[in-house]
């Protein structure tokens, strides 16, 4: 049995990118602290914040609201609120609903759902089959719901009066975006990685990432340890190069331990550089013609997709 | 040596030889360990854990995707 490098209890985990191993308790308290600071160096809360989680009822989001909820419960100057968007994926979305109804009920966060088919009209399932009978399909159902689904989580959050959206994206989410952009070419993307708009606007609620630096399996780890419910059940809808470029990087990192976390560091360092071409190329936001959501076209790639 | 594996898609059972890690039932189902937590008796074990005859282990998927 391996213990704890802290206390010598039994371990639950190998951080073989540090060579430690920590017991229950100390990787809960490690896991903590790294979100505290990763919040507090990229002063992501701010005094007398409305906080709004995107919660899909994923261990992601999940174990974030829990997190959010428990270091910050001292703090009477904050405010939290929580939403589920239901894409309309059936045997999938259903149980992460209730997850995410359970899990705002036992921490007293007031909890919104809301759909596709209000917003847009129709579920992701009859969109997509719309499209490509429609012979207008735009490569994948990631990229209908990808768009849908961040244009209602700002939309979504401002509407509740929310200063900040919660978002429960870790060190793969992170890495596996930038690896695309860059495999893609997508300088102006690339640079909103970089976790500073290029140009403000007030109709975007700011974005908040505390698990940005701590990899996905970590976070699950927390999650299960500090009881939450974890949805094992991937979406069926999953397809497309980002999954080839994950696979590739858990295949990676399995056998080079650390690589997450050096290619995240790698671009932190290589941030301003970005930012400095994509301003060069210079993409201003202006209101979309259609829904006045903030976008870089007349008319909003959402309601090109999803409103034509 | 004999392993029960329970999977989200429903129990395996694997044949390894004796003084069998976590990790090498993981390789033989190719199921790549960054993406999986592994639980004994339900509580977590590393991959290196060694597993005895008749050992049950539950590997629990965490990679998300949607």
């Amino acid at each position: 049995m391996q213990k704890c490098t802290r206390c010598g209890k039994k371990a639950v985990i190998h951080r073989k990118y540090e060579g430690s191993y920590l017991c229950s308790s100390h990787f809960i308290k490690a896991i903590e602290s790294k979100a505290k600071r990763t919040i507090r160096q990229s002063g992501m809360v701010d005094r007398g914040d409305k906080i709004a989680f995107a919660l899909s009822g994923g261990k992601d989001s999940s174990a974030v609201m829990y997190l959010i909820n428990k270091v910050f419960a001292n703090r009477d100057d904050l405010s939290f609120v929580a939403f589920t968007i239901d894409e309309g994926i059936p045997g999938y979305r259903d149980e992460s609903i209730e997850i995410a109804k359970k899990l705002c009920s036992k921490l007293g966060i007031e909890h919104h759902i809301f759909s596709f088919k209000d917003e847009f009209g129709m579920t992701l399932d009859e969109k997509v089959k719309e499209s490509k009978k429609s012979k207008k399909w735009e490569g994948t159902a990631c990229t209908y719901c990808g768009l849908a689904r961040r244009w209602m989580m700002n939309k979504k959050s401002r509407e509740l009066g929310a200063t900040k959206v919660c978002v429960g994206m870790n060190l793969d989410d992170e890495i596996q975006g930038i690896m695309m952009d860059y495999l893609k070419g997508d300088i102006s993307r690339l640079s909103r990685m970089t976790g500073e708009p290029l140009s403000k606007n007030k109709l975007f609620v700011s974005r908040i990432k505390p698990f940005r630096d701590i990899p996905e399996k970590e976070v699950g780890l927390y999650a299960i340890l500090v009881g939450l419910d974890v949805q094992e059940d991937e979406c069926p809808n999953l397809e497309g190069p980002r999954f080839r470029v994950r696979d590739f990087l858990n295949e990676f990192e399995a056998n080079s331990p650390g690589i997450k976390f050096s290619t995240a560091n790698t671009f932190k360092r290589l941030a301003p550089a970005i930012r400095e071409v994509a301003k060069k190329e210079g993409t201003k936001l202006i209101k979309c013609t259609k829904c006045g959501e903030p976008s870089s076209q007349k008319v909003c790639k959402t309601c090109e997709l999803w409103k034509q | 040596m004999k392993i029960r594996v329970k999977l989200h898609k429903g129990p395996k059972t694997v044949d390894i030889g004796p003084k069998f890690r976590v990790i090498d039932v993981l390789t033989k189902l190719g199921i790549n360990s960054e993406t999986v937590l592994v639980k004994k008796s339900n509580d977590i074990v590393l991959e290196e854990e060694i597993l005895k005859e008749n050992d049950e282990i539950e590997v629990i998927r965490i990679i998300s995707g949607g």
